[in-house]
């Protein structure tokens, strides 16, 4: 049950495990080349809140697994796109909270709350690991 | 003829023209740009039929076109080589549409690629290379570097504000700032990650 307190919105769900892999859609457009650390990574920028004034969306990348799904299966209808993880204790470790917010078309589907600070964003941005990597976004492959 | 004097050849000669943000930005206007209205108009022609035809940039002597969706951003003369790269990335912005992060993103608003455009030929010269090009989900862009041991990124939030967030490894030095009048402490900055620093 997420940690809340009365008349409170809950800011953490601790049954999400700290080690719970929290995947994100790249696109194209925030593939960016890292010349100090080698290779493509997600820009920062592909790390932020809703523009509409929502948390961070996120898929519970387990769960996923758990229901037979394949990565792929998040990114359908995404061509081009890649995807990242990064585990909810990262995500905690700078101070954001991870919520279950189940969507109809998702039902893996999380929020990661909390201010989005340049801090954060570089986080995300250089300890996510590539699920499914630009190279292979164009042919729908996996790591 | 742009009207940036500036050569690329010296950052402290450049240092010397870009004192403020209004310095920056009478760089280039008045006049340089199109006005709202002309933006207006030129998407009206494209709602009457005339799409444009040619999504490359058009460049004459005296006015170089740079495509930016349905519109056209306008420049008197001729980009310089060394700025065509990143220009033509700002232009190729103008084409996402609304949800083009599959998470809501708004699309790239015009006054920021203009604002961008006006940065990379104020600011950039022929010793720093050219910038990785990104979309910002709230219709900013942002210009990001990561080389030499420095991450830089330069993020245009609206045609008035920018947030500079700089990091060099081996020193540990990193700042974040906004900056909204003084552009100086990018002159600095972008030395670090020129072929030429």
């Amino acid at each position: 049950m997420p940690m809340t307190d009365p008349g409170t919105t809950p800011t953490d769900d601790p049954t999400i495990a700290n080690e719970a892999p929290l995947w994100r859609r790249i696109p194209p457009f925030h593939f960016v080349t890292d010349e100090n650390r080698g290779g493509i990574r997600p820009s920062t920028a592909a790390f932020e809140d809703h523009p509409g004034g929502t948390s961070m969306s996120v898929v519970l990348g387990q769960e996923v697994l758990d229901a037979g799904r394949s990565p792929m299966s998040v990114l359908a209808g995404h061509h081009g796109y890649g995807m990242v993880a990064f585990t909810a204790g990262l995500a905690r470790s700078k101070k954001q909270g991870v919520l279950r917010k189940p969507l109809p078309e998702e039902p893996a589907h999380a929020e990661v709350v909390g201010k989005k600070t340049g801090s954060v964003k570089k986080a995300f941005a250089r300890e996510s690991t590539w699920i499914v990597p630009p190279e292979n976004a164009a042919h729908g492959q996996i790591a | 003829m742009l009207h940036v004097d500036y050569d690329g050849s010296d950052a402290q000669e450049l240092e010397a023209h870009v004192m403020n943000a209004g310095a920056l930005l009478d760089r280039l206007s008045p006049g340089a740009l199109l006005t709202d209205s002309e933006w207006v108009a030129d998407e009206a022609q494209r709602s009457f039929g005339r799409a444009l035809s040619n999504r490359d940039i058009e460049s004459s002597a005296v006015r170089t076109l740079v495509p930016f969706g349905a519109m056209r951003i306008a420049i008197n003369g001729q980009l310089p080589l060394w700025s065509r790269a990143a220009i033509e990335q700002i232009g190729r912005l103008g084409e996402l549409t609304a949800d083009w992060d599959s998470y809501g993103a708004r699309p790239i608003d015009p006054h920021c690629a203009m604002a961008a455009i006006r940065l990379v030929l104020s600011l950039l010269g022929p010793s720093i290379p050219t910038p990785a090009i990104v979309p910002l989900n709230r219709g900013g862009i942002q210009l990001e570097w990561h080389r030499r041991g420095v991450d830089l990124e330069i993020a245009v939030q609206s045609p008035v504000r920018y947030v500079v967030a700089f990091e060099e490894g081996e020193s540990g030095q990193e700042m974040e700032q906004a900056i909204t009048t003084d552009f100086r402490p990018l002159i600095a900055l972008l030395a670090r990650i020129s072929n030429g620093g």
